[in-house]
């Protein structure tokens, strides 16, 4: 899978990777809310510089790797483009986890290894819980993706 | 230009509503010392948007060596917010954005608070000449899926597009026009776009993205005339966006 990212805010992904590379030039203006990719490139990138060394977190937390931050990037550039932004934060485990809380209180956690392993785990507003765990291939399994949208704005 | 009457939607779909405005500074500073400035001119802004972030101009590369990884991006302006809050502020070296995130109100919010937050950025910055005027709204439109027979839906929302043969189904679409209208003189960077969704969903997010801009000379940070082209710009996304939809959305949303 490649994603190409368009100075509007929008990534879109080429199934086919291509040896030419698109140059988009069309100008756009600063949306807070497509910023969203970059943001979360951003905090991936924090979290690594910061968490980087074994005992991080002074309490034995694993070092998160660059492919854990490099797995987490193309995860954010897959996320339906109408959610919300998640928080991001590092895990003990070495993982890199996203975070939404919905409108209506649900909660829903998605996280990544350096194997690629994505776990996802859900609290609905009736209380039901939902987890799972599937390899990432490129693009969000449909399952993992669905329950997303229910944190969509 | 003559003004169109367009029906207040009371669950307008926009995710964001965003004015932008660029402008050169008067004062010629080393970009440390703009980005200092920009800083100093945010510390006022701090008790009602207390969230700052760090715009950054470039990239992250990642490197397989941890010890070799490093942000390389430079900063270019900060994005301040609050919780629970849906106003968001861009204070960057070359220029100032607003945006009202869901739930919209009115235009009336939005263009009050834009102008005045964007007096505080000209007040603390000095003089400034603004080069770039906008106005953006990002809406977000649910339709029923499959898209096929949906026709006063999905007619409006994907001329002149279609699906390649009357044998394919349409599962996602992206598609970016840029137009010059010229009864404003300003150009309408159109998106409209819809993920793939997943098997057995009946309903589609289907996102129309309006962009309405024109750069401009000879205008001071204080003249009046910048808002008044604002305004023109709220129109013209408004004719784009009511042609685009068709009746039956417009009353869903009412």
């Amino acid at each position: 899978m490649e994603h190409l990212s368009h100075p509007s805010g929008y990534v879109f992904v080429m199934s086919s990777p291509s040896i030419y590379k698109c140059e988009f030039t069309a100008e756009s203006s600063p949306s807070v809310f497509l910023q969203k990719v970059d943001f979360m490139r951003q905090k991936i990138s924090e979290i690594l510089t910061d968490c980087r060394i074994y005992n991080w977190d002074g309490e034995g937390g694993r070092a998160v790797s660059p492919v854990t931050a490099a797995l987490a990037e193309k995860i954010a550039e897959s996320l339906p483009m109408v959610l919300d932004r998640p928080s991001l934060f590092p895990m003990a485990n070495g993982k890199i986890a996203f975070q939404w809380i919905a409108r209506d209180k649900s909660a829903f956690l998605l996280s990544v290894d350096d194997r690629g392993k994505i776990t996802d785990s859900a609290i609905l507003k009736d209380g039901e819980r939902k987890n799972g765990s599937k390899v990432f291939l490129g693009t969000l399994p449909s399952d993992v993706r669905e329950p997303l949208l229910l944190a969509a704005v | 230009m003559v003004e169109m009457a367009y029906p207040h939607l009371n669950q307008a779909p926009i995710i964001e509503a965003l004015i932008d405005i660029q402008c050169l500074w008067g004062d010629d500073l080393t970009h440390d010392k703009a980005i200092q400035k920009l800083e100093d001119a945010i510390k006022p802004l701090k008790s009602e948007f207390p969230i700052v972030e760090t715009q950054m101009m470039q990239q992250i590369a990642f490197k397989p060596d941890p010890s070799q990884t490093a942000v390389t991006g430079i900063a270019n302006g900060f994005l301040l917010r609050a919780e629970g809050s849906p106003y968001a502020i861009q204070f960057r070296r070359n220029g100032f954005t607003f945006s009202r995130l869901t739930p919209y109100q009115s235009w009336k919010d939005l263009s009050e608070n834009a102008q005045r937050h964007w007096k505080i950025y000209v007040d603390l910055l000095g003089k400034v000449s603004v080069t770039r005027l906008a106005v953006r709204y990002i809406n977000r439109v649910q339709v029923p899926f499959p898209l096929s027979g949906n026709n006063d839906l999905i007619k409006n929302l994907r001329q002149p597009l279609t699906q390649p043969s009357d044998f394919s189904e349409i599962v996602s679409f992206v598609d970016q026009t840029v137009s010059h209208d010229s009864s404003s003189g300003a150009f309408v960077g159109f998106v409209r776009a819809m993920q793939q969704i997943p098997a057995g969903a009946t309903v589609a997010d289907v996102v129309l993205d309006i962009d309405v801009f024109r750069t401009v000379a000879g205008l001071g940070g204080g003249d009046q005339a910048v808002w008044e082209l604002i305004e023109g710009f709220h129109d013209v996304k408004n004719r784009v966006f009511f042609d685009c939809i068709g009746a039956s959305l417009i009353a869903k949303y009412r």
